[in-house]
């Protein structure tokens, strides 16, 4: 299974509590990095102080980001990451609790991989990290754009 | 989660290895959620179905596409350029689907757009599970993009 | 009274030519005409800026101007004064021109003097006066028509206007309640979520009521986001233009039951007495609307019930057609209450002693939509959902098509669900009702228009409510 580091961008912190539940639950030993709103995630992916110290913030492989964010939007900052020459290939699920047709064309419009609605209840949520962990860090083949070792998928 | 709503979930099947379709086909159609599978066998005919020409005037939008990459006629990475650079097709998830273990064609294909990217395992019962993660990852947790508004032409 | 003296300016340059006209005049009409005489046109044009005249008297042949010119330098000089002018034998054709050219007559001298010359001043002076008049109306009616096209823009700006700001608050109302209802279900997925994974750990403490504390939890916070989701659901609809076409409401029925193991052996059963006729609605809707029914009906069963359902079709459209189905469950006194009203005609008076049950329900919805338009007599089709539940008591049957109303708190429900069956129904022009007794199950019917299934589809517009 992939060990990248997953980078959540999410301000609510319970929604952070009960992901971080739900991985370890499901199996996922990723290393889990939140920031909590847009500005603080484009100085993550672009290691910007505080986050230099890429041995204390790696670059993730693949990105969880909500919509509902204060200062930038989610889509700005996806639209932005889509813009980054090093970032263009970085995979980013949008996980938001915005089930709005418009919202959902929108994110997928502007180059996200895939759009998860936030489930209300925790056998869904525990469901979606299942999902994640057996298609997207178990059968996907991530791009290794970042540098970042990635084990070949593993056949059990 | 993807609520079909008594519609089941289009999928169009790029693939022209008969072998690799019967497999793909056999595992969707016990999936829980209900889909429907249209099979094109290369690119050129994935261009018509997705743009609605010739033979292929009448097919359904796919909510999602299964695309090989090695096709006869017309590469799947020209098809996955083409329909990623088209506004009115560009949002349909796109999982490509092939036997390149290539890091090139990995990167390539993300770069193209390519919303990920499986290697079709060689044993039957792996090639099984790859189906079923996507299944319950695209047809049940994701959800899927509408169809977007008709825009001029 | 007596009339008012006409005033002539003369423009005569030949003195006889003058004093013959004058004498003539003066004999035929005497005190009528007050003549001034100019023998030139500059004369002419200073008399006429210095005095009022009636009308203007002019030779074409004058020392200063000559033949068109004078005409024309004359019209041009005294536009609202009838002119008549003065040619000679040999010069009709320039008297033509004239009078084409808006001079109102011309004499011929030597030929037509005294008692022709005055009519002719006096024909003048009144084709004159309506020409002008003529004029004005002119003006006049390009005013108004002017006024109309402003108006009419006017109109047609505010007509744009309110359209504009009555689809921003539409899209205002959706932005709302989108906002919302993710506003108020995003604490509730925190008590939800939080509380069960309370639960998880809380699995080994030795405190078994803890657990039974935690489940009402969830499960209150279930319910309130069920809630939350139907109460959207069912202001989205009522905010929409439903498009209406045929539907295979069969093939919608086969889709709904496969789509949701609840709905499938062995849990229930559901019979589907088809062929069932295409119907005008909107698939959406009932899309919908099959699924709160079918899930009430499987709902309220006694305890240890194996859920039952039955659908059928029923062709409606001749109010003497008794074209139903003879199966058992419909008790004499339902057979009787499942005459369809006729079209246009009032509901039952309410002395009426023992009302039956289904125009009791076809009553609530013309009570509700008064607006709605009549039973046409185009055919229509009554689906019919069966089932082997509780019953509803005939108190309660009116209610239960209201918001929020549960008969049954220890039912799973929100109490909205027969609400969005209702409102999608009537906005896709038809009646929903009910037939039901404790203890003898339920039978549910909606009705819209039924649809040649020989015709080729096309979309149609609901009517709005």
């Amino acid at each position: 299974m992939s060990s990248v580091t997953i980078l959540y961008v999410e301000d609510e912190e319970s929604d952070v509590m009960l992901l971080q539940h739900v991985l370890a639950k499901t199996g996922i030993h990723n290393p889990l990095q939140t920031v909590k709103d847009g500005k603080e995630a484009k100085d993550y992916l672009a290691g910007n102080p505080p986050f230099g110290e890429r041995g204390l913030h790696p670059l993730p492989g693949l990105v969880l980001l909500d919509l509902n964010l204060p200062y930038w939007s989610g889509f700005e900052v996806l639209e932005w990451i889509r813009q980054q020459p090093q970032l263009r290939r970085l995979p980013v699920l949008v996980f938001t609790s915005s089930s709005r047709p418009d919202d959902i064309a929108r994110a997928y419009d502007a180059g996200a991989n895939a759009y998860l609605v936030k489930p209300n209840a925790l056998a869904d949520l525990t469901a979606q990290a299942l999902a994640l962990r057996d298609f997207w860090l178990l059968q996907n083949r991530l791009p290794d754009t970042l540098g970042t070792r990635f084990t070949a998928p593993s056949t059990g | 989660m993807n609520k079909s709503e008594g519609r089941p979930i289009e999928i169009l099947l790029v693939e022209d290895s008969p072998s690799d379709t019967e497999l793909t086909l056999e595992a969707l159609r016990d999936f829980k959620v209900r889909n429907h599978v249209s099979v094109v066998e290369d690119g050129v005919q994935a261009m018509q179905f997705l743009r609605r020409q010739g033979l292929y005037s009448e097919t359904p939008r796919p909510d999602m596409i299964m695309l090989d990459l090695n096709l006869p006629r017309k590469d799947g990475r020209e098809v996955l350029a083409d329909i990623k650079g088209d506004d009115q097709l560009k949002t349909i998830p796109i999982v490509v689907m092939t036997t390149s273990r290539a890091e090139q064609d990995v990167l390539r294909a993300y770069e193209l757009s390519a919303n990920c990217y499986i290697n079709k395992p060689v044993d039957f019962n792996q090639f099984l599970e790859v189906v079923r993660s996507i299944e319950a990852f695209w047809l049940y947790v994701v959800t899927l993009p509408p169809a977007p508004k008709a825009g001029a032409g | 009274m007596k009339p008012a003296v006409i005033r002539v300016l003369l423009v005569e340059d030949s003195d006889s030519d003058a004093l013959l006209l004058q004498e003539s005049l003066g004999e035929t009409r005497p005190g009528e005409f007050e003549f001034t005489h100019v023998e030139c046109w500059e004369e002419a044009v200073r008399c006429l800026r210095q005095k009022q005249f009636e009308v203007l008297l002019l030779d074409l042949l004058l020392p200063d101007i000559t033949g068109r010119d004078t005409f024309l330098r004359a019209r041009a000089e005294a536009p609202h004064l009838p002119i008549v002018v003065l040619t000679g034998e040999a010069n009709e054709a320039l008297g033509l021109d004239a009078v084409r050219h808006g001079i109102q007559d011309y004499l011929i001298k030597g030929q037509a003097y005294g008692r022709q010359t005055a009519r002719a001043i006096r024909y003048a002076i009144e084709r004159k006066q309506v020409e002008i008049a003529l004029t004005k109306a002119e003006e006049a009616l390009r005013d108004s028509e002017r006024q109309l096209r402003d108006w009419n823009s006017e109109l047609e700006r505010r007509v744009a206007e309110r359209t504009a700001s009555l689809e921003e608050t539409i899209s205002d109302l959706e932005d709302f309640s989108h906002s919302i209802t993710h506003d108020l279900r995003a604490p509730l997925r925190a008590i939800r979520s939080f509380a069960q994974i309370l639960g998880e750990e809380c699995l080994d403490c030795g405190r078994p009521r803890a657990q039974d504390h935690i489940n009402r939890i969830t499960g209150a916070a279930a319910r309130m986001d069920k809630l939350i989701q139907d109460v959207l659901q069912y202001s989205r609809l009522a905010r929409s233009e439903l498009r209406l076409s045929p539907v295979d409401v069969q093939e919608l029925l086969r889709g709904i039951i496969e789509s949701y193991p609840a709905f499938q052996p062995p849990q229930v059963e559901i019979q589907i007495e088809g062929p069932l006729p295409h119907m005008l609605g909107n698939e959406a809707a009932l899309t919908q609307c099959f699924s709160n029914l079918l899930g009430n009906a499987i709902k309220f069963v006694a305890l240890g019930t194996r859920p039952r359902v039955r659908v059928w079709a029923e062709r409606m459209g001749n109010p003497k057609a008794e074209n139903r189905n003879p199966k058992e469950g419909r008790s004499p006194k339902s057979e009787k209450g499942d005459k369809p009203l006729p079209a246009g005609a009032e509901p039952p008076p309410a002395t009426n002693p023992e009302p039956p049950v289904t125009q009791h329900a076809s009553r609530i919805t013309h009570q509700v939509s008064p607006s709605s338009p009549p039973l046409t007599p185009r055919p229509s089709v009554r689906l019919w959902f069966a089932d082997n539940g509780v019953g509803i008591p005939k108190d309660a049957q009116e209610r239960i098509f209201k918001m929020f109303q549960r008969l049954d708190k220890s039912y799973d429900g929100t109490g909205v669900g027969l609400t969005v069956v209702r409102k999608a129904i009537e906005k896709m022009g038809g009646k929903v009702g009910l037939e039901s007794e404790p203890g003898c199950g339920s039978r549910f019917w909606l009705e819209l228009k039924a649809v040649d299934e020989s015709r080729p589809s096309g979309n149609v517009e609901g009517p709005s409510g």
